[in-house]
């Protein structure tokens, strides 16, 4: 006899939402006035995907990283991208060391790619040949170096920033390298009460320690407390209708993807956005996913895995505003009534 | 406790709900089709085939297979289970939890779970509505509407071919004759070309109307020939009658009275050379000939052969025109009566006037006048405004009643009869009546079938004796020219 298999229990997931709220009280508490920015990386941390932060300079972007690691209790390594960063710069290289007998040989020095927080800075100045450097690392989890593969330590995350204003001497990320991000989340300047809290409460603005940090084994139940987050049938499926509605052709795709859309989002998108599902409704302290789950990390994941083309530059259109129209188009509980009979709360067409 | 049967009824309710509205959604749009497609039906089986109103009654019957179609569709349409149960796990804003129910066991989060809200539906059912009542008022329209401003699509034929032909054959037959104006002719063909190709059984009635009234016209212009027919055969057989009697007993006239009649004859000639083509090349010459007494009696003889050809012609158009039946066949009969010639009658009365100083013209006249003025036949010299005819006087020399003794037998019966009605019928002549007898007179000798005889005129003579020639059939013979008015 089967037992139907049930959802985690009120008692099993108040944990780790009590550990998810206390993560992010401290970052608020270090980094003030971002607190969407900060549940959207906690999502993208307990999702185990990478994050790609786009701000101007100044507004808290490795700060935000900094405190991160801090609470998470990880490791840190930054990399300061520049134009004449190569890729053993960051994967690490061999180098020829003579041994105590006094032979010599090649020794794999490890870059700092081998932590479990990368901070890859200002990641567009460096050529491709070195952002490629990533993505065996982003996606595999290893380094493969003369043959030899080296796994990275779990877990591993790669937080990027970028700057949007400066062209200049930068390097678009390929596609391939930007649809390893599974978030990419704009940072905006602080509001004025913000500023004026940072400069009266913060000597030269630097943040204050936290005063609390998560242990490994809590941040492993919070992983685990992930893989059981229950996701509904009809809730994959908008995923799925979703994602598919990116690409310009597709049955429920609107006037402005068939008009502006060269490329949709990849089936790693709908994983993407189902496992940031699974992290906000965790956040929202629920076993299952709902379809708001899905509209509020759908954004963020599917922005950057969406090419326009030239005619959306010239019309002013960007990928924001077509995810968004995507999100209101699309009834997801998929009814199929005629149009004069609408139900309350759907998306109206 | 699982969470599979969590929500069901609010699921189901959800469901009848959606249901409800789809179907009187399509509902009314399927009845808005269904009046309008039977409003045109009905307008088009008004118009094309006269349908009246009350058989498109029956369009009512498709109402039902529209429920029934609405229903089919309303069910088809009806959200699958888990789709109303994601509806309601937005509405109540579950976060998943109601929709995870049918799929998963809830445990603890059945109590803890938010509390269900059923959406409210909205439909805007102002379009169909407004639809709907749209084909409804075409619908009635299409049946109110009178039959006589719907039957313009199609006009049903109405059969006229025959009647058609038979107008158009009687007036060609008309203008061949020239008894109509080519332009007459032609105006009349042309109506009957438009009442031909303007007939439809949807108003039979003008068509009929129309070609009756051709008719009228077709037969007028044929009483008008036939009716100057009669008038140039009479002044023809007049004529004919004076020359064939001029020249049957010329002797009998004086010369006084011979000049006389032929001027008379010369009038005669002028008379039916006004309305007769034929004649009036030479009729003036004849004319002439006779007034100045030139004409011998061959020529007299050739004239009234002449004026016989001509009465013979009359006849012969008018044969065709009862051929084309312009005519019924009396017109013939009318036209020989008409035509007949009395000449030995005429000849008889002037030889009997001659002598008497009575001037000839007047004897001619009245002679004529009673042979062809007046009624044709009959012991009243004509109808009724004829003129009293004297001259010349009958003698009473031998007209006293002559007494006879009536047998016995015959007074007897007269005394025993009763009078049953006085009639104004002819006697009945039975010829082998006789009185009855019995005793001492039987076998005596038998006496008349009347009490009193009578002595007839000698002028009357001739009408007495047609009267009791009748035929078999009861009708007069024809008439004789000679009406009683010997002398």
């Amino acid at each position: 006899m089967t037992e139907t298999p049930t959802v985690l229990q009120p008692e099993e997931l108040r944990p780790a939402t009590d550990l998810a709220t206390k993560t992010l009280e401290q970052l608020g508490r270090i980094l003030l006035g971002q607190t969407d920015l900060h549940r959207m990386v906690l999502v993208g941390i307990l999702s185990r995907g990478h994050i790609l932060l786009e701000g101007v300079p100044g507004v808290g972007k490795t700060a935000l990283v900094k405190a991160l690691g801090a609470i998470l209790n990880l490791p840190f390594g930054r990399v300061q991208f520049t134009p004449d960063l190569m890729p053993a710069d960051i994967v690490g290289t061999h180098i020829l060391q003579q041994t105590a007998a006094g032979e010599r040989e090649m020794v794999f020095r490890k870059g700092p790619v081998f932590t479990n927080i990368l901070l890859a800075d200002e990641i567009n100045r460096a050529s491709p040949k070195t952002q490629s450097a990533l993505l065996e690392a982003m996606q595999e989890g290893a380094v493969t170096l003369l043959g030899n593969t080296r796994p990275l330590p779990e877990p591993f995350f790669v937080l990027a920033s970028q700057n949007p204003i400066e062209l200049e001497g930068t390097y678009p990320l390929p596609e391939a390298q930007l649809d390893r991000f599974l978030l990419k989340l704009q940072v905006l300047g602080a509001e004025v009460e913000v500023l004026d809290e940072i400069i009266s409460t913060r000597r030269r603005g630097e943040p204050p320690e936290p005063t609390w940090s998560m242990s490994a084994d809590e941040l492993a139940s919070l992983f685990a407390v992930m893989d059981r987050m229950y996701l509904p049938h009809a809730v994959s499926r908008y995923v799925s209708r979703l994602v598919a509605a990116t690409h310009a052709g597709a049955a429920e795709a609107t006037d402005r993807v068939g008009a502006y859309v060269s490329y949709g989002a990849s089936p790693r998108a709908a994983i993407g956005i189902a496992e940031a599902a699974r992290a906000e409704a965790l956040l929202a302290g629920r076993p299952t996913v709902g379809f708001e789950d899905v509209r509020t990390v759908a954004p963020a994941v599917l922005n950057h895995r969406i090419i326009l083309n030239y005619k959306a530059r010239f019309d002013g259109v960007d990928t924001v505003a077509v995810t968004d129209e995507l999100l209101d188009s699309l009834d997801e509980a998929e009814l199929d009534l005629p149009r004069d009979v609408q139900v309350a709360g759907e998306a109206d067409e | 406790m699982t969470g599979r049967t969590n929500h069901e009824g609010a699921v189901s309710h959800l469901r009848v709900r959606l249901a409800c509205v789809l179907f009187l959604g399509y509902l009314l749009r399927l009845l808005a089709g269904w009046c309008f497609a039977w409003g045109l039906a009905a307008l088009v089986l008004r118009a094309v085939w006269g349908v009246s109103s009350w058989p498109l009654v029956w369009g009512l019957v498709g109402l039902a297979p529209a429920v029934a179609a609405a229903v089919v569709l309303a069910i088809r349409r009806t959200p699958s289970r888990a789709a109303a149960r994601a509806v309601l796990d937005r509405s109540s804003r579950g976060g998943g939890l109601v929709m995870a129910g049918a799929e998963v066991a809830l445990g603890a989060w059945e109590a803890q779970g938010p509390p269900l809200t059923e959406p409210s539906l909205a439909w805007r059912s102002r379009p169909v509505l407004v639809l709907t009542a749209a084909a409804a008022v075409f619908l009635a329209f299409s049946f109110a509407v009178p039959q006589r401003y719907v039957g313009v699509a199609v006009a049903r034929p109405l059969n006229t071919e025959d009647e058609v032909a038979g107008l158009r054959e009687q007036i060609e037959t008309l203008r061949r004759e020239e008894m109509l104006q080519e332009e007459d002719a032609r105006e009349l063909e042309q109506a009957l070309e438009k009442a031909a190709a303007e007939a439809t059984a949807d108003d039979p009635a003008k068509t009929w109307e129309a070609l009756d009234h051709l008719e009228d016209a077709v037969t007028d212009a044929a009483a008008d020939a036939a009716e100057q027919a009669y008038h140039q055969t009479e002044a023809l057989a007049k004529a004919e009658s004076l020359a064939q009697a001029l020249a049957a007993d010329a002797d009998a006239l004086d010369t006084t009275a011979t000049t006389a009649a032929m001027k008379k004859l010369a009038d005669l000639l002028d008379e039916a050379a006004k309305e007769n083509e034929l004649l009036q090349a030479s009729a003036g010459c004849d004319a002439a000939a006779c007034r100045s007494g030139g004409l011998g009696r061959e020529a007299i003889l050739e004239l009234a052969s002449r004026l016989g050809l001509s009465k013979e012609a009359i006849a012969s158009r008018l044969a065709r025109l009862v051929e084309a039946r312009l005519l019924d066949g009396e017109a013939l009969d009318l036209a020989e009566m008409l035509g007949q010639c009395n000449a030995q009658g005429l000849a008889e009365f002037l030889a009997a006037a001659a002598g008497q100083g009575v001037p000839i013209e007047g004897i001619i006249d009245e002679w004529l006048e009673a042979e062809y003025g007046y009624g044709f036949g009959g012991i009243d010299r004509g109808r009724g405004d004829a003129p009293m005819v004297r001259a010349p006087p009958a003698s009473p020399e031998g007209t006293d009643f002559l007494e006879q003794a009536l047998p016995p037998a015959t007074v007897a019966d007269l005394k025993q009869s009763r009078l049953l009605g006085v009639s104004a019928g002819a006697p009945t002549v039975e010829t082998d009546a006789e009185a009855g007898v019995s005793g001492a007179l039987e076998g005596a000798a038998r006496g008349g079938g009347s009490a009193y005889t009578h002595v007839v005129l000698p002028k009357h003579k001739a009408a007495v004796r047609r009267y009791f020639e009748r035929d078999a059939t009861g009708a007069p013979e024809a008439p004789a020219p000679s009406n009683g008015a010997s002398p």
